[in-house]
C-alpha cells in the first residue's frame, strides 16, 4: 500500500509544475475533526447529514461539525470494502465485530447481526424487512439470515474487495 | 460489495464476477456472462436505476430497463482505464464520474462518451475510494487524505505561476475568439480549459501587462523602455498569431512620464476609436493609427477623470470628473482638432464628491450605472428634462459598498463585482430585479474581482487569486434544504432526549432554554442562513442570520413553540419548520385555585372579625339586659316593697308600737337583702372577678356569714386547676347563685353541724358537690320556694344535670358544661 501511494506521489510531482487549474474543492481532514484521513465512503441519510467511514470508525458531518461514534472496539470498521446501503432513510454500515449500525441524523445505533457473534468481521449488509443478508471478511461464506436463521447461500464466493487490488 | 436495484434484484460483486439473486429469491444466481470471472470492485446504481459495474479495468452499464428481466440484458461495456477502477459516482444530469489513475477522474456523458477528464493537478488526490454526490449535487470524494468536496465541476481556477505574491489577474479580454488575460507580468490563453502562455519576444522590455483591445481588433500593450531617467511611454500595438503576440506598430503618445493606460478605464467610440484614460487621469482618444489628445472645455480643462464609459450610440460618452459629478459628452471634429462638447451635466451629491468612481456601464434602456468605492452602485436614468438619480445600491441590499466591477451580459443580467465576491441582478421587469448575493464565493475563496467577462456562455472572473471560469447561467440546486433542532438545553443542562415529537412541560423554574440548530446543507456552509421564532413570545420570525444558538431566559409560564428555518447559499429556504412545543407550569402562586383559596380566607377572616363583632354587641345587649332585669328584679321590686312597707309602718307607728317595731325590723332585713343583692350583682359585672378563684373568694365570704350565726362548720374545697378558669359572667353569676342558694337552705333549714362544698373540673364541665349533715328533707312535702326550681332552671340552661338526695343529711351533685 505505501509502495503504491510513494509511486503515485512520484508520479504526481511534474504535474505540480504544470499550470494551475483547479476545480475549486473544500477539503475536510483530521484536523477539521475527522476521525481518520484514511476514508473509505461517503453517504447521506434522509436528514441530510453526510455519513463516512474511515479506517477508524463511522463519523458524521452536519455542515458545521464532524461528530465521532466511537463502538465499544477500538477499531470497528475496515474502510474501503462497503458500498453504504440504505434502510428506511437510514445509512447502513457493516462493521468489524460491533454487528451492523444505522445512522440517521446525530445518532448511530448499533445491533448485532442475528446469529452471529460480535467478533465476527462483516463488510457487506443489505436489510430486508424480513431478512438480512450478510457477507464476512475472511470468509467465503454469504450468509442469509432470517428470523434468526441462518442460510449459507451457494456457490460461495469471495465478495469482491476493493482492497484486494493494492 | 451489495446491491439492490429498483426492481428488487440483489447484486453481489464478487472476484468472480456479478451474481444475481433476482427479485430477491434466493435461488441459484445468475451470473452476468459478459462479466464472468473478472474482478468486480465497484457496484453502483446511477439516479435512474442503471447499474454500472467496474470489472477490473472496464466499466460495463445496465439499462434500468433491462432489469426486470438481468437473463437478457445487454451490458455496454464504455470505457476501458488503465488500470483497477476504485471509484464511480454519478451526477444529476447524468454524468459519469469514473476513477482513472493514475490520472485522475474521466467524466462519460449520458451518452457513454467521454466529456472531460478531470486531471490530476486539478484535484487533491486520485487515489478515490468513493465518489458521491449528494442532495444538492456537491459531490464528494473518499480519499486516503481525507473527504473532497466539489460545489461544482463546471467552475475552474486557472492559476498561472507565479515566483512571487499572488497571482493578480488584472486584465483579460476577448479578441479573436480567445480569451486572453494577464497577471501583470505575462499573457495567458485558454485553449480547451487549458492554460497556455503568450510568449512575447521581445527583450529589454517591462511590459506593463495592462492592455486593450481596440474597436477594430487590435491589442494595445503598454511597455516600458528604460533609457534616461524617465522611462519613455510607448504603446505597442500587436496581433496574436499562433499563440504568439506579433507586432504591429508602435504608438508613441505624450503624457506625462510614467503613465500608462489604465485598461478598465476605456469607451468606445466608434468602430475606429475609442477614448481612453491613462492612470494620471488624462483623457485620450486612441485609433489603431494614432493616439490624440482631446481640447477639453474650459470647465474641464484642469479637472481629473476617474472614469469613463460608453455612450448610448456612437460618439457619446460619459465621462466622471473627481468631486464634480458625471458629463454626458460628445467629441467633435473641428478643423482637424478634436473637440469635447459636453451635452448633460449630472452634479454628485455631497457623498459622491468625496468618493471615488470606479466604473461606467450604460444599459439599453438607458440609464447610467456608476460604481464607487465607498457607495455602492449610483444608477441614473434619462428622462426628458435630463439624468436624475434613478436608484442606489449599496450594502447590504449588495454584497459590498464597494464596487470595482460591472458586466451587462447578453441575457440583460447585471454582474456586480466587488471586495466580496459576486452578485448577479437579474430584471424581473423593469423597475423591480432580483439581487443573488455571493455568487461563487465558496469556488472564488472570497477573492477580490477585478474584471468580469461574458465570452461563448462562460463568464470569466478575474481576482487576486486566479481566472474563475464559470457558466453565466449555473444551474443552481434547488434542493430543499433540511433543518433540526440539535441541542437543547435547560437551565443550562442537556435535554437532548426531549427533542423529538410531543409537548413537553416543564416547571416554573425550568424557563431557561437554549436551542441549537443545524440545517445540513453543503453548497457554502458558511452562507447558512437561519430564522426561528419563539411563538408565545416572539411576534415574528427573526431577521435571517448565521447565528445558530438562541437562548431564552426567564421564560413566564405560558405554552411555547419554537420553531427554526434554514436558507442554504442558493437562497433556498427550508419547507418544513424545526419545532419544539413546551409549557412552562405556572407557579402555584398564580393558579386560579390558589387566588380562590385566598379570596376565600380573606372574605372568612373579615366573616368572622364581622361575627365578632355582632356577638360582642350582642354580648353587651344581654348583659345589659341582665343587668336591667336583675336591677329591676331584685332591686326594683325589693324597693317597692320596702316603699309599702315603709307606708305601713307610718300608718302603725302610732297605733300599733309593736307591729310597727316588726314591720320596722323586716324593713331593715329586707334592705340588707337588698344591699347583699346589689353587691353580687356589681360583683358579678365586675371583669375582675371573672376567675373561679374570685367566685371561691366571694362563696367564703358569704358562707363566713351565713354560718357564723347558726354555728355550722364548712368546708370549701377547690380543684387547684379549677382556680384560674375563666368563666362568662351570666355562667359565674349562676353558679355563684345555685351555691349561694344551696347555702342559705342549709343555714336556715338544714339544722346541720358541718357543710361541705367542693368545686372540681372533670372534662370540661363543673362538678358542684354539696352536704350536710342536717335533717334532710323531703321535696315532695316542704312548700316549694322558689330556691329549689331556680337551681334546676339555672341548671337547665346550661343543660347540665342535678341529683338531690334528702335523707339524712342533704347531698347536692350538680354537673354544669363550660
Amino acid at each position: 500500500m505505501f509502495c503504491r501511494k510513494l509511486l503515485l506521489f512520484l508520479l504526481l510531482m511534474p504535474a505540480l509544475n504544470n499550470y494551475g487549474q483547479t476545480y475549486p474543492y473544500k477539503q475536510f481532514t483530521t484536523s477539521n475533526g475527522l476521525i481518520n484521513n484514511r476514508c473509505g465512503n461517503v453517504s447521506q441519510d434522509s436528514a441530510g447529514y453526510i455519513w463516512i467511514t474511515s479506517d477508524n470508525g463511522i463519523s458524521n458531518y452536519d455542515g458545521r461539525k464532524f461528530t465521532f461514534f466511537p463502538g465499544k472496539n477500538s477499531t470497528y470498521y475496515f474502510a474501503h470494502t462497503n458500498t453504504i446501503n440504505m434502510y428506511k432513510g437510514q445509512c447502513i454500515f457493516a462493521t468489524a465485530g460491533e454487528g451492523f449500525a444505522l445512522g440517521l441524523g446525530n445518532k448511530l445505533s448499533f445491533s448485532s447481526i442475528p446469529g452471529q457473534s460480535k467478533s465476527e468481521l462483516t463488510y457487506g449488509l443489505i436489510l430486508n424487512d424480513s431478512s438480512t443478508l450478510v457477507a464476512k471478511i475472511y470468509s467465503t461464506d454469504l450468509e442469509l439470515i432470517t428470523n434468526n436463521s441462518k442460510t449459507i447461500l451457494k456457490p460461495p464466493l469471495e465478495i469482491a474487495r476493493v482492497m484486494k487490488s493494492f | 460489495m451489495f446491491l439492490k436495484d429498483v426492481e428488487g434484484n440483489i447484486w453481489i460483486g464478487t472476484d468472480a464476477g456479478i451474481y444475481i439473486y433476482q427479485k430477491g429469491i434466493f435461488n441459484a444466481p445468475y451470473i452476468l456472462p459478459a462479466i464472468s470471472k473478472k474482478y468486480c470492485n465497484v457496484l453502483k446504481a446511477d439516479f435512474e436505476g442503471n447499474i454500472f459495474v467496474a470489472a477490473d479495468h472496464d466499466v460495463y452499464k445496465i439499462f434500468r430497463e433491462h432489469l426486470k428481466d438481468v437473463e437478457n440484458s445487454q451490458p455496454v461495456k464504455f470505457a476501458c482505464h488503465k488500470e483497477n477502477i476504485t471509484a464511480m459516482g454519478f451526477s444529476r444530469n447524468g454524468d459519469i464520474m469514473v476513477s482513472d489513475l493514475p490520472d485522475g477522474v474521466a467524466v462519460y456523458n449520458k451518452a457513454l462518451q467521454l466529456k472531460k477528464k478531470l486531471i490530476k493537478h486539478g484535484l487533491p488526490d486520485v487515489l478515490l475510494w468513493d465518489i458521491f454526490t449528494d442532495r444538492e449535487d456537491n459531490i464528494w470524494f473518499a480519499t486516503e487524505n481525507g473527504v473532497y468536496r466539489f460545489s461544482n465541476f463546471d467552475f475552474i481556477n486557472y492559476t498561472p505561476p507565479i515566483k512571487t505574491g499572488t497571482p493578480n489577474i488584472r486584465g483579460g479580454i476577448l479578441y479573436n475568439n480567445q480569451f486572453i488575460f494577464s497577471n501583470n507580468l505575462q499573457f495567458f490563453t485558454l485553449q480547451n480549459e487549458e492554460l497556455q502562455t503568450v510568449k512575447i519576444d521581445r527583450k529589454n522590455a517591462n511590459y506593463d501587462a495592462r492592455i486593450i483591445s481596440t474597436p477594430s481588433n487590435t491589442l494595445w500593450l503598454n511597455s516600458y523602455l528604460n533609457i534616461g531617467v524617465y522611462p519613455r511611454i510607448t504603446t505597442w500595438l500587436f496581433t496574436i498569431q499562433h499563440g504568439q503576440l506579433i507586432e504591429k506598430k508602435v504608438i508613441d503618445y505624450h503624457s506625462d512620464p510614467g503613465t500608462v493606460i489604465d485598461m478598465e478605464k476605456t469607451a468606445r467610440l466608434n468602430n475606429k476609436e475609442f477614448i481612453f484614460i491613462t492612470q494620471d487621469k488624462k483623457l485620450f482618444l486612441g485609433h489603431d493609427d494614432w493616439v490624440d489628445k482631446i481640447q477639453l472645455p474650459v470647465e474641464l480643462d484642469t479637472l481629473l477623470f476617474s472614469a469613463v464609459g460608453p455612450g448610448f450610440s456612437n460618439n457619446e460618452f460619459v465621462l466622471a470628473v473627481n468631486k464634480i459629478g458625471l458629463f454626458y459628452c460628445k467629441t467633435e471634429r473641428i478643423q482637424g482638432i478634436l473637440q469635447l462638447k459636453i451635452i448633460e451635466k449630472i452634479p454628485f451629491a455631497p457623498t459622491l464628491q468625496n468618493d471615488r468612481c470606479l466604473k461606467i456601464i450604460t444599459t439599453k434602456d438607458k440609464k447610467i450605472w456608476l460604481t464607487t468605492r465607498n457607495n455602492g452602485i449610483r444608477i441614473f436614468c434619462k428622462e426628458n428634462k435630463g439624468f436624475r438619480l434613478y436608484k442606489s445600491l449599496t450594502d447590504p441590499e449588495i454584497s459590498s459598498s464597494f464596487i470595482t466591477e460591472l458586466l451587462y451580459d447578453s441575457s440583460g443580467n447585471m454582474w456586480v463585482g466587488s471586495n466580496k465576491g459576486i452578485d448577479k441582478i437579474s430584471f424581473a421587469t423593469q423597475n423591480s430585479f432580483n439581487i443573488n448575493k455571493g455568487l461563487f464565493n465558496n469556488l472564488m475563496d472570497g477573492r477580490y474581482v477585478y474584471f468580469l467577462k461574458e465570452f461563448q456562455n462562460k463568464l470569466y472572473i478575474g481576482t487576486t487569486g486566479a481566472l474563475s471560469v464559470a457558466d453565466i447561467n449555473p444551474k443552481l440546486s434547488t434542493t430543499v434544504p433540511s433543518v433540526l433542532i440539535s441541542h437543547l438545553s435547560v437551565n443550562n443542562a442537556s435535554a437532548d432526549s426531549l427533542l423529538g415529537a410531543g409537548t413537553h412541560t416543564f416547571s416554573p423554574n425550568e424557563n431557561n432554554l437554549t436551542f441549537e440548530f443545524v440545517s445540513p446543507t453543503f453548497i457554502d456552509e458558511q452562507a447558512t442562513e437561519y430564522q426561528y421564532q419563539l411563538k408565545g413570545i416572539d411576534k415574528d420570525w427573526s431577521t435571517a442570520a448565521g447565528n445558530y444558538i438562541i437562548a431564552y431566559s426567564q421564560l413566564p409560564a405560558g405554552d411555547y413553540t419554537f420553531k427554526v428555518r434554514a436558507k442554504n447559499a442558493n437562497s433556498v429556504w427550508s419547507l418544513t419548520d424545526a419545532t419544539f412545543s413546551f409549557t412552562i407550569k405556572k407557579p402555584f402562586y398564580k393558579h386560579w385555585l390558589f387566588f380562590l383559596l385566598c379570596t376565600g380566607i380573606v372574605a372568612g377572616v373579615f366573616y368572622w372579625l364581622y361575627k365578632q363583632k355582632m356577638n360582642r354587641i350582642i354580648a353587651v345587649e344581654r348583659t345589659r339586659r341582665t343587668i336591667s332585669k336583675d336591677l329591676h328584679d331584685d332591686i326594683g321590686t325589693t324597693l317597692s316593697s320596702i316603699t309599702l312597707m315603709n307606708a305601713v309602718l307610718k300608718n302603725k307607728i302610732e297605733s300599733q308600737p309593736d307591729e310597727a317595731k316588726r314591720m320596722a325590723a323586716k324593713i331593715e332585713t329586707t334592705s340588707r337583702d337588698m344591699i347583699q343583692n346589689m353587691s353580687d350583682i356589681v360583683w358579678s359585672i365586675n371583669p375582675n372577678n371573672d376567675t373561679l378563684e374570685k367566685l371561691i373568694y366571694r362563696l367564703q365570704q358569704f358562707c363566713t356569714d351565713v354560718f357564723d350565726k347558726p354555728g355550722i362548720q364548712y368546708h370549701l374545697t377547690v380543684d387547684e386547676e379549677i382556680k384560674s378558669k375563666v368563666l362568662s359572667m351570666q355562667l359565674r353569676r349562676d353558679i355563684f347563685l345555685i351555691c349561694k342558694e344551696i347555702i342559705n337552705n342549709a343555714a336556715k333549714y338544714s339544722k346541720a353541724a358541718n357543710f361541705n362544698l367542693s368545686l372540681s373540673l372533670k372534662q370540661k364541665t363543673i362538678v358542684l358537690l354539696a352536704s350536710d349533715d342536717g335533717v334532710g328533707f323531703n321535696e315532695n312535702t316542704i312548700s316549694k320556694g322558689n330556691g329549689l326550681m331556680n337551681i334546676r332552671q339555672r341548671v337547665n340552661t346550661y343543660k347540665g344535670e342535678v341529683e338531690l338526695t334528702s335523707d339524712s343529711g342533704t347531698t347536692w351533685h350538680i354537673i354544669i358544661p363550660t
